[in-house]
């Protein structure tokens, strides 16, 4: 007989009270259960003890790892309770938090918006943690991403939010999503004017083989023979008549009454060329007297007769003839240096004749109403009246002012890979610096392109208005502020 | 737990609250400008709603244990406990900015947070296949801490059947109960027993009462689910076939019998492996749930400190 279950079959096998009974399973959750939390709270415990690390949201960036269990150093206690309730105007680390170590000069504005004191944070300016976010590895806090920047500037024509405009760049339509999309043409590189600078130069003609004056050996001139880097090998020096240019264009007055025929002359200011001369004219006269000479009516003819076999002359009257003398040779060689046909100072500068000076000085006033160049004219005549005025160069000594360059990490490259048109050039007014094309050959956001972030080139803060680097404290202050009293021990 | 039409309200509510999570944090995740963090005003929103209902999800357990908290039904906490759980994850990654934790504390509350829905999920999958499962393959199912019990019974009702046939058998190994021994089916066994002592062995039996104390007897251990031959419904069947071969056609009907009540064992071993993986996954969510719920608050706490 085959077996056979019903349900009551089934039923009756069970013990009834098998309910009150304690039940592997059931005792086995809670336990876990126990365990799980006790064993969370001795995690918590145990690694808090060494550090409160295990609380932090991340490793803090490698600059502020000398302090970075201290939590206390940066955050304000229930700070975050003060962003939920106040907004996030106020994070748990405030602006006066950073402001204890750093001086965080404010953004480089060239003309601040009305009202605001050059220097002063605006309303509405971000806090220091808006752009600088603690905690993300160590990461240098001052590496921002491009949307960090981007969230004011991102429409160039547009105020931000603080109600500034950029100045002097090229705003047209421009929406910029990156280096690559939308940074606009440099400025400088971008404006008419060309450069503006009042000295004239033709690269073309400098880096011309065989050209005369090389020094032995050398056949054609390189561009390190006039541009040298300053001492951190960023910018370029800039040029030295001494160094660079005097060895190949010496300033000479041609004159055979002076040794070699000539009398090598300063490169200075017209005053101090002038000055020079006359000293020189004296000198000649005082080693060679027979040389001044009057003019003299000698049976009905007129002949130059040296003052000193003139025994008629009086004391004074030969004082003045003396006088009349070098100012009639100094003006003779002012004119040959300076005078409008002159190639002595006008090879490479321009200069303004005395009569041209007054007039440009009426004209000017009247045009632009500024009168600064007039003014710079007029102080110049009052200085040297009658001599003619050399003009500033003018020549830039940083190019682009909004960034920053560094000419050191570029210096595989030549020169002329990037300063393309140096060697066709034959204007002053050619601007010879990259454009922004010629930086996105490598700088591009793409990988195996070298770094194109906005802070590649620009800095936020104006490091130029900060001048604090004498700070407060002692080297035993700043080890009990940083690691405890324990560590001041050390003196 | 059925996911059907009872849940559709509380799926509706934490869709809700997903879809406003989304709308704000999407332009919230657009515009800030080192990306979005637990520490900002909306951060710290996403922060506190996000916990408010992982501590509801996790006052289920508080619900079932503490008498006063049985509010509502215990069907709907559960409900309620799935959908604002399950939604309480991407709430917490908006709080968190989509990063799944940078320092020690906040990447363990991550993956303890992953761990907890992972298995709850797995649970809710197992909730829906594996009742039906039981249902199907052990139609003779039992309370399942009476397993071992009801095992031990079929163990005694095989040892009456061998020894209706082959006289009383000889084996070592004492009841594995000792409950067993008190319960009234041992009484009954007992009676039984002394019965058969009397019955005079079939020819032939010999070789069944072999097959029965090496083979069968040892699959009728109450604990742990037992391996080998007579464990696949194939293999065992073939096993009895080859039995059967070698027995006389009058043992034949106490061999099928022994069949069946090996079948039955083999169902109740088929029920403990799934009631192992009905409730097993709770070990696992259960704990880390708890665990959870401690480190979220004391993150809560420090942060806020800090
Ligand atoms: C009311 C409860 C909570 C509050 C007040 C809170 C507060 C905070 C704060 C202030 C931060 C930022 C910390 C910093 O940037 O240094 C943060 C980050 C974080 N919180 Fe919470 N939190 C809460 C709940 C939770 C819960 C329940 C979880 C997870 C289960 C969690 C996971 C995280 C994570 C992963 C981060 C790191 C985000 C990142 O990498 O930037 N939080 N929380
Ligand atoms: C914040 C997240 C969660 C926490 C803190 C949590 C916590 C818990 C706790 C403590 C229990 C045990 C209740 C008891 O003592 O029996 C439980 C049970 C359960 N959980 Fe969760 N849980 C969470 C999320 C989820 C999710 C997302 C799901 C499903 C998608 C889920 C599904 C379940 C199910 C089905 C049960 C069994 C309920 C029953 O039938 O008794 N849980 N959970």
């Amino acid at each position: 007989m085959a077996i056979v279950r019903t349900t009551k079959a089934l039923a009756k096998r069970i013990d009834l009270h098998y309910f009150k009974r304690h039940h592997p399973l059931r005792s086995l959750k809670s336990g876990l259960s126990w365990g799980a939390a006790i064993l969370a709270v001795l995690w918590v415990c145990g690694t808090t003890r060494r550090s409160s690390v295990v609380f932090m949201n991340g490793p803090v960036s490698t600059r502020h790892q000398l302090f970075g269990v201290s939590c206390e150093k940066c955050h304000e206690p229930w700070g975050a309770l003060q962003t939920l309730t106040r907004g996030d105007e106020h994070p748990s680390v405030s602006d006066r938090s950073c402001s204890a170590c750093h001086e965080g000069p404010p953004h480089h504005w060239q003309t601040p918006p009305e009202g605001a004191r050059p220097g002063s944070k605006l309303s509405g300016d971000p806090a220091c943690i808006h752009c600088h976010q603690e905690h993300r590895g160590h990461t240098a806090l001052a590496a921002l991403a491009d949307r960090t920047c981007l969230e004011c500037h991102r429409s160039l024509d547009k105020n931000t939010p603080s109600g500034y405009k950029l100045q002097n760049v090229r705003t047209e339509g421009k929406q910029v999503d990156s280096f690559l999309s939308g940074h606009p043409e440099f400025a400088r590189i971008a404006s008419r004017s060309g450069d503006t600078a009042r000295v004239s130069l033709n690269h073309s003609v400098h880096l011309r083989k065989g050209l005369a004056g090389l020094p032995q050996g050398r056949a054609q001139l390189a561009c390190e023979d006039c541009h040298q880097p300053d001492g951190a090998r960023a910018y370029m020096r800039p040029v030295d008549y001494e160094t660079h240019c005097a060895a190949c264009h010496p300033i000479n007055l041609n004159d055979d009454r002076f040794p070699a025929k000539m009398l090598p002359l300063p490169h200075d200011e017209p005053a101090v060329v002038s000055r020079f001369l006359q000293t020189s004219f004296a000198a000649l006269v005082a080693s060679n007297p027979e040389q001044i000479t009057v003019e003299k009516k000698v049976r009905r003819k007129t002949e130059q007769i040296p003052i000193l076999g003139d025994k008629e002359l009086k004391a004074d009257a030969f004082v003045q003839e003396q006088r009349k003398w070098l100012e009639a040779q100094r003006d003779a060689a002012e004119k040959a240096v300076l005078g409008p046909k002159s190639q002595t100072c006008q090879l490479c500068h321009v200069v303004t004749q005395p009569v041209e000076a007054a007039a440009s000085e009426q004209k000017d006033e009247a045009a632009s109403g500024e009168g600064k160049e007039a003014a710079a004219a007029e102080e110049h005549q009052k200085k040297a009246p009658g001599l003619a005025k050399v003009e500033p160069t003018a020549i830039p000594a940083r190019w682009f002012v909004h960034s920053r360059f560094a000419h050191e990490p570029h210096r595989m490259l030549q020169c002329v890979a990037c300063h393309t048109e140096v060697d066709a050039s034959e204007k002053t007014s050619d601007v010879l610096l990259p454009g922004v094309e010629t930086c996105r050959e490598c700088h591009r956001p793409e990988p195996n392109h070298a770094r194109a972030d906005c802070v590649e080139c620009h800095v936020f803060h104006d490091k130029l208005t900060s001048t604090h680097l004498n700070g407060r404290n002692t080297v035993s202050e700043v080890l009990k502020e940083y690691f405890g009293p324990a560590s001041s021990g050390a003196k | 737990m059925i996911v059907d039409s009872t849940h559709t309200r509380w799926i509706i509510l934490s869709v809700a609250i997903l879809v406003v999570g989304l709308i704000t944090y999407v332009p919230y995740h657009a515009t800030t400008p080192g990306g979005p963090g637990g520490g900002t005003f909306q951060g710290l929103i996403y922060g506190f709603v996000g916990t408010a209902m992982m501590v509801f999800a996790g006052l289920l357990g508080a619900r079932k244990r503490v008498r006063i908290w049985r509010l509502g039904r215990a069907q709907e906490w559960v409900r309620a406990h799935i959908w604002l759980g399950l939604i309480s994850f991407p709430i917490i990654l908006f709080h968190a900015g989509m990063s799944f934790g940078r320092g020690s504390l906040t990447s363990v509350l991550m993956w303890l947070f992953a761990i907890v829905i992972l298995s709850g999920i797995l649970g809710l999958v197992i909730q829906h296949v594996l009742p039906r499962m039981l249902l199907d393959r052990v139609p003779r199912e039992t309370v399942y801490e009476q397993v071992p019990r009801v095992i031990d019974q079929l163990r005694q009702e095989a040892d009456t059947l061998i020894e209706s046939v082959s006289g009383v058998i000889d084996h070592p190994e004492q009841p594995a109960f000792a409950e067993a021994s008190s319960s009234p089916g041992r009484r009954a066994h007992d009676l039984r027993t002394r019965a058969t002592a009397l019955a005079v062995p079939v020819e032939g039996s010999d070789e069944l009462k072999r097959f029965y104390l090496i083979e069968v007897r040892p699959f009728f251990h109450p604990e742990g689910i037992p391996e080998g031959e007579l464990m696949g419904a194939k293999t065992s069947s073939a096993r009895f076939g080859r039995i059967r071969l070698l027995l006389p056609r009058d043992l034949h009907d106490t061999l099928r019998d022994l069949e069946t009540l090996c079948e039955e064992r083999r169902e109740l071993a088929l029920q403990q492996k799934l009631h192992h993986w009905l409730h097993g996954w709770l070990l696992v969510h259960i704990p880390i749930a708890y665990a959870l719920l401690l480190l979220s608050v004391i993150h809560a706490l420090m942060s806020l400190f800090y």
